[in-house]
């Protein structure tokens, strides 16, 4: 799903380099061009992505600016955003909070369990059942407009946004879409790599011998949990049957309900597990309260059906994973070292209010 | 790192090109064409594939369905006429018939035009550079990740599906191959292929049942049908991939 922006980045950069190449050879004959100033002027915003994670791209049509950030974060923040909606009163945060690593523990009215924003801008797939799908911009465009159906008219009136939708945009004309733009840039800054699983990565700290255990299991076919969460993003952010269920009503049957295809029952996008012990409870229902009965299901909880991945009926294992008491403290031992409080605690993604 | 280097140099190259086209190129080289790009298709035992039907069978008479296939290509030669085979360049290619933004194409740069008699390539990776992050670390790549616990690189295949088993229920198999050793090279002989102006293309066909035979026939009921790091059944499944690619006539 990457390849096609970082094709269109190369072909943009070749564009750009013929046309240099020709202002090069021509520039003599050219009168020298009044240089335009810019009506406004934004900061670039840093990254500090660890080279450990994949390439970060950021959509050409929506550079990351401090300005942008700032706006989105604020945006991020304000219940205005609901004002008049039929989420009145809530703002992303009243769902999305902070020491949750952007997520909370009661589930939203259509039973789903908030889901976390950590490291979004990597994935294509979005909401458990992946119904949006796109870059950052399309989910935070859908969030703004159809699940909180915003009033624009507001922020228009409002001097402060006024100011800062010119800052980061250039225009005081904005709408839902430029609202979206600037939530995505927010979430384009919450980035999170600061576990004791990064500097054990990094080299910079050691497991101990329980969580190096878990680390092992899953990581091996002991265990197989990385081939759906993956690293060092721990989420292959694709659709899986992890065998909650054996029939699918609802919301269980998952990706179906968007495709409408059969062979989509029960499939849903594996979770990121960074900072997994601090958004319980678990699974897109929120069946599960605790670490410790997540590794329960995967050890004798997996139910059959057609749908069931097939990395989870390794021989001998049909039935689950057979760990000893040792074995599956040290999977949530492991996942333990997967939370980074200084994301969590982070005032740069605190409310600005 | 080196992809990087080279977009580094492109420009004073184009700058180059567009300042000093009067002037004439006193080198001559071998006419050679920029792309040349190899399309992969997939069938089982000659049928094209389809991906969720319940209609194959294995060589060893196993029902099955393919629920999942991505697979690194590269390596790739190609044989001239004096019987010489010539290494292309290409970058390994990660292949994936679902998601079209991976795709099923890859492309050789710069083959020089002529009429070649066989095409040889890998699926997987060369052992030289199956090392973890020698890749470009877009999130399709680190997703086939082979863990470093269990000896780093990537997985150089993922086909995944469900079989009847002999009790006759319905079970998932992951055929998974990684690890060096376990790369199935492929070489195409006695055929013609013609790389020029209008001929820029080549298409492969990879028969999904080769996996399961020939050499070693392979009954998911017997030898597993889970070969993820389970050295010998990656093997064996190897080394029947060596004969999986044919060119589409
Ligand atoms: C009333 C609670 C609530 C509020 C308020 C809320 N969300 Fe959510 N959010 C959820 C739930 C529940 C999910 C999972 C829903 C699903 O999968 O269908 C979710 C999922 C998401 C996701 C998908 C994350 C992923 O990994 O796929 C994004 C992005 C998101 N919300 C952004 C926002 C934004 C932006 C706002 C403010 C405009 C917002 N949310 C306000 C409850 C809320
Ligand atoms: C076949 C893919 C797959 C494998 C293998 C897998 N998972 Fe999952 N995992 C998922 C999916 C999909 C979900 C979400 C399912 C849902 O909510 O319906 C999930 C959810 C979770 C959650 C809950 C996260 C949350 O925020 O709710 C945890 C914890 C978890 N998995 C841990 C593991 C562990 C530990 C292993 C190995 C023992 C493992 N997983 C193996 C796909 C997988």
């Amino acid at each position: 799903m990457k390849a096609k922006r970082i094709y269109a980045s190369i072909e943009a950069l070749l564009l750009v380099l013929i046309m240099l190449s020709w202002v090069s050879c021509t520039k003599e004959e050219d009168p020298t061009p009044t240089p335009v100033t810019p009506a406004y002027q934004t900061t670039p915003y840093e990254f500090n992505i660890p080279d450990y994670f994949p390439l970060f791209q950021v959509p050409k049509n929506n550079p990351t600016t401090v300005e942008g950030v700032a706006l989105g974060k604020r945006l991020y923040y304000d219940p205005m955003l609901s004002q008049g909606g039929p989420l009145e009163g809530n703002s992303c945060s009243s769902c999305h909070t902070q020491k949750g690593s952007f997520s909370k523990s009661t589930p939203y009215g259509t039973g789903f369990q908030v889901m976390a924003h950590i490291n979004l801008n990597y994935t294509k797939n979005f909401l458990w059942d992946g119904l949006v799908q796109g870059e950052l911009e399309d989910i935070a465009e859908f969030e703004v407009a159809e699940f909180f159906k915003a009033d624009v008219s507001l922020f228009r009136a409002d001097s402060t946004y006024k100011s800062m939708f010119y800052k980061a945009f250039g225009k005081t004309d904005f709408d839902e879409k430029d609202m979206a733009y600037a939530i995505a840039q927010h979430f384009r800054s919450l980035n999170s790599y600061n576990s004791k699983f990064d500097l054990f990565w990094d080299g910079k700290a050691e497991l101990t011998p329980l969580e190096e255990m878990g680390y092992l299991i899953f990581n091996t076919e002991r265990g197989d949990c990385f081939h759906c969460h993956s690293f060092p993003l721990l989420s292959d952010h694709d659709f899986h049957n992890n065998g909650l269920d054996s029939t699918f009503e609802g919301i269980n049957a998952g990706r179906f309900n968007v495709t409408g295809n059969v062979n989509d029952y029960g499939l849903f996008k594996s979770p990121t597990l960074r900072n997994v012990a601090l958004t319980a409870p678990y699974m897109h229902d929120g069946r599960f309260e605790t670490l410790e009965e997540v590794v329960e299901h995967y050890n004798s909880g997996v139910r059959h059906s057609p749908t069931l991945d097939a990395i989870m009926l390794k021989p001998g294992k049909e039935y689950g994973l057979q760990l000893s008491p040792m074995e599956k403290a040290a999977i949530v031992a492991f996942l333990k070292t997967l939370t980074d409080t200084s994301y969590t605690t982070n005032p740069e993604f605190s409310s600005p209010f | 790192m080196k992809k990087y280097a080279l977009l580094l140099l492109l420009p004073s190259f184009i700058f180059q090109i567009g300042c000093t086209k009067e002037e004439d190129d006193p080198t001559p080289t071998v006419a050679t064409i920029p792309y040349f790009t190899i399309n992969l298709s997939h069938v089982v035992s000659g049928e094209p594939m389809v991906f969720n039907q319940r209609i194959y069978q294995t060589p060893a008479n196993n029902p099955y369905e393919v629920r999942h296939l991505e697979y690194f290509i590269s390596d790739f030669k190609l044989k001239n006429q004096t019987g010489q085979w010539l290494t292309v360049q290409s970058e390994p290619k990660l292949i994936d018939p679902q998601d079209d933004n991976i795709g099923t194409r890859t492309v050789l740069l710069n083959v020089p035009i002529g009429t070649y008699q066989g095409i040889s390539c890998m699926i997987g990776i060369p052992e030289a550079i199956n090392y973890t992050g020698y890749l470009p670390q877009t999130v399709d790549n680190m997703n086939m990740a082979w863990p470093d616990p269990i000896g780093g690189g990537y997985h150089f295949m993922k086909f995944e599906g469900n079989y009847q088993d002999e009790n006759l229920e319905w079970k998932g198999f992951t055929v998974h191959l990684g690890k060096n050793g376990n790369q199935a090279p492929n070489t195409i002989k006695d055929i013609s292929i013609a790389v020029s102006a209008t001929s820029k293309s080549l298409d492969l066909v990879m028969d999904m049942n080769q996996w399961f035979d020939n050499p070693h026939y392979y009954d998911f009921n017997v030898q597993g049908n889970y070969t993820m790091a389970v050295d010998s059944l990656m093997l064996l499944v190897s080394e029947n991939g060596r004969n999986c690619l044919s060119v589409k006539q």
